[in-house]
């Protein structure tokens, strides 16, 4: 059994998070290189004669709670937009082609969607200098490849078609367009903001004879932050969070957190 | 005779025929993986490897040390006698390398095996050919030894109950699955070059690989010790930081003082 006369937290291991409506899990994070539960309480003195403290007034009592992950979490991303992920296999993306002719013809990666006779718009060949922004040329989607400087589409077979000999074989074209995949959405909508979770932070706790146990921080409402940065570049980008804890009105109780230790 | 003073040790003595040797750096280098995972797995205890152990069916918590180092220590003398094995053959390239001639001076291991002692029942590792002999005490001393030269820790935590037991096995598994997609990174070669460019390191690359194991590990604390002395002088210089406050007042000389903390308690 744990002395808690005398203990440390070792590690914080994991946050589990839990929809307080459904009970359906939400978010794990397992990862986080720190944790930590901040808590704040104001004092205001009651004085008395010749200004002697009698007395305390204490109020605003408020825990939060801030960590960050090494690994982004889709549940905790969705807690702070306040979205869902959903799974969907009719999802718009923009997507980069980098094609070769051959024949007079190039065939995309996916199929193109959008307005008939003009799903792609627009194949940017690149110049000498090799850039197809600022240079090379423009070729424009037709009906059929009839003249210099238009090119056809096919959405059923994915085929380009180029008018005759207008590009040599082997030319690298770039072409962007909108299609459809299989994958997870998440959406962050101005209109919906940060979640409030119910929250498990499984710990370990040490006491001063090296036994190790495991500890659990309760937090029925923790109230998420919409406030946060998604940073990427040389370093990976990791999940920054922070929340407030809440009492839980509905049923009367006033905890901020309970800590459990398992016997 | 020899010095007492590790900072000039090459070789320490812990029993007759077990001598450690105190590698260079060039040493370790040569073979960084393959020294760090033998000396780590010979000084660890069986909390270290608890799931390894629990997937062979052994319960951690209920074997000590010594029996779990003598596990360890017999599965290095069986790859030696495959090796042994494969020399005489011919087949070289089969051969797996070893580190035990970087850790220990001439400790022959083919021969080695549990002896029981048949009055007092105790166990210990013996080499029936060279007659070495490797029992508790001898095994202490190693590990301490071992510890110190390498700036190991004693790792001493354990299960409070039975919950624990399964939550930190689980936990273990978890990080070991996580552990098992990274690809080994060099840590002494990190630490060398490091060293070799901090201003408070007064040596360049050939005379950093010529140095003792230990010497350089001791450098390497106490250029760290200097570097957090004076980054926290500058604070409390400008009032950033409050010595009072301060519940490690350590970082308040220069000079490291206290014990290694690898001793043995």
């Amino acid at each position: 059994m744990i002395n808690l006369d005398k203990f440390t937290i070792v590690s914080y291991d994991q946050i589990s998070g839990f929809d307080r409506t459904n009970g359906s899990l939400v978010l794990i994070m397992d990862e986080l290189s720190d944790f930590s539960l901040a808590h704040t309480e104001e004092k205001s003195d009651i004085t008395g004669k010749a200004g002697r403290v009698i007395g305390s007034l204490k109020k605003n009592k408020s825990v939060t709670g801030s960590g960050t992950n090494g690994l982004l979490s889709g549940g905790a991303l969705a807690a702070m937009v306040g979205g869902e992920i959903v799974d969907g296999d009719k999802l718009n993306v923009h997507y980069t082609d980098v094609l070769t002719v051959q024949n007079d013809k190039a065939t995309t990666t996916l199929k193109a969607i959008g307005t008939a006779g003009n799903e792609i718009g627009t194949v940017y060949v690149p110049g000498d200098s090799g850039a197809f922004i600022t240079d090379g040329t423009k070729l424009t989607q037709a009906a059929s490849a009839g003249t210099t400087g238009t090119f056809a589409y096919d959405p059923d077979t994915k085929e380009l078609s180029f008018h005759t000999n207008e590009l040599a074989d082997g030319t690298q074209i770039y072409v962007f367009y909108t299609a459809e995949v299989e994958g997870k959405e998440l959406k962050n909508d101005a209109n919906k903001f940060s979640k409030t979770l119910a929250l498990y932070v499984d710990c370990t706790c040490q006491d001063a004879c090296d036994n190790q146990f495991h500890g659990q921080f309760i937090i029925e409402r923790a109230d998420f932050s919409g406030s946060f940065t998604l940073q990427g570049g040389t370093d990976p980008a990791t999940q920054g969070f922070e929340f407030t804890t809440l009492p839980n009105l509905c049923t009367g109780k006033t905890d901020l957190w309970d800590f459990i230790v398992f016997d | 005779m020899e010095s007492n003073c590790w900072l000039r040790k090459q070789r320490i003595p812990i029993a007759n025929g077990v001598v450690l040797r105190v590698p260079t750096i060039e040493e370790v280098l040569d073979i960084e993986q393959l020294y760090y995972s033998t000396a780590s797995t010979l000084t660890a205890v069986p909390y270290q490897f608890m799931v390894q152990l629990d997937d062979m069916g052994v319960d951690y918590t209920t074997i000590t040390e010594f029996q779990f180092f003598q596990m360890m220590f017999l599965s290095y003398v069986k790859q030696e006698t495959i090796n042994k094995l494969l020399e005489e053959q011919g087949m070289y390239d089969q051969i797996t390398p070893s580190a035990f001639n970087v850790i220990f001076e001439d400790l022959e291991l083919v021969g080695f095996d549990i002896y029981v002692n048949p009055e007092t029942q105790e166990t210990c590792l013996l080499n029936s050919i060279t007659n070495v002999e490797i029992n508790e005490f001898v095994y202490y001393q190693l590990v301490k030894a071992m510890r110190k030269l390498n700036n190991f820790e004693h790792v001493k935590a354990k299960p409070g109950n039975e919950s624990a037991k399964k939550y930190l096995m689980e936990k273990e598994r978890r990080r070991l699955k996580r552990e098992s997609k990274k690809p080994y990174e060099p840590y002494l070669e990190k630490l060398v070059v490091s060293m070799v460019n901090m201003p408070e390191f007064k040596y360049n690359y050939e005379q950093t690989f010529g140095m003792s194991l230990y010497v350089f590990n001791e450098s390497l604390a106490q250029v760290q010790h200097k570097v957090t002395f004076d980054k926290t002088m500058i604070g409390v210089s400008i009032g950033f930081a409050d010595t009072k406050k301060m519940t490690d007042k350590s970082i308040l000389s220069w000079i490291r003082l206290g014990g290694n903390s690898h001793d043995q308690s």
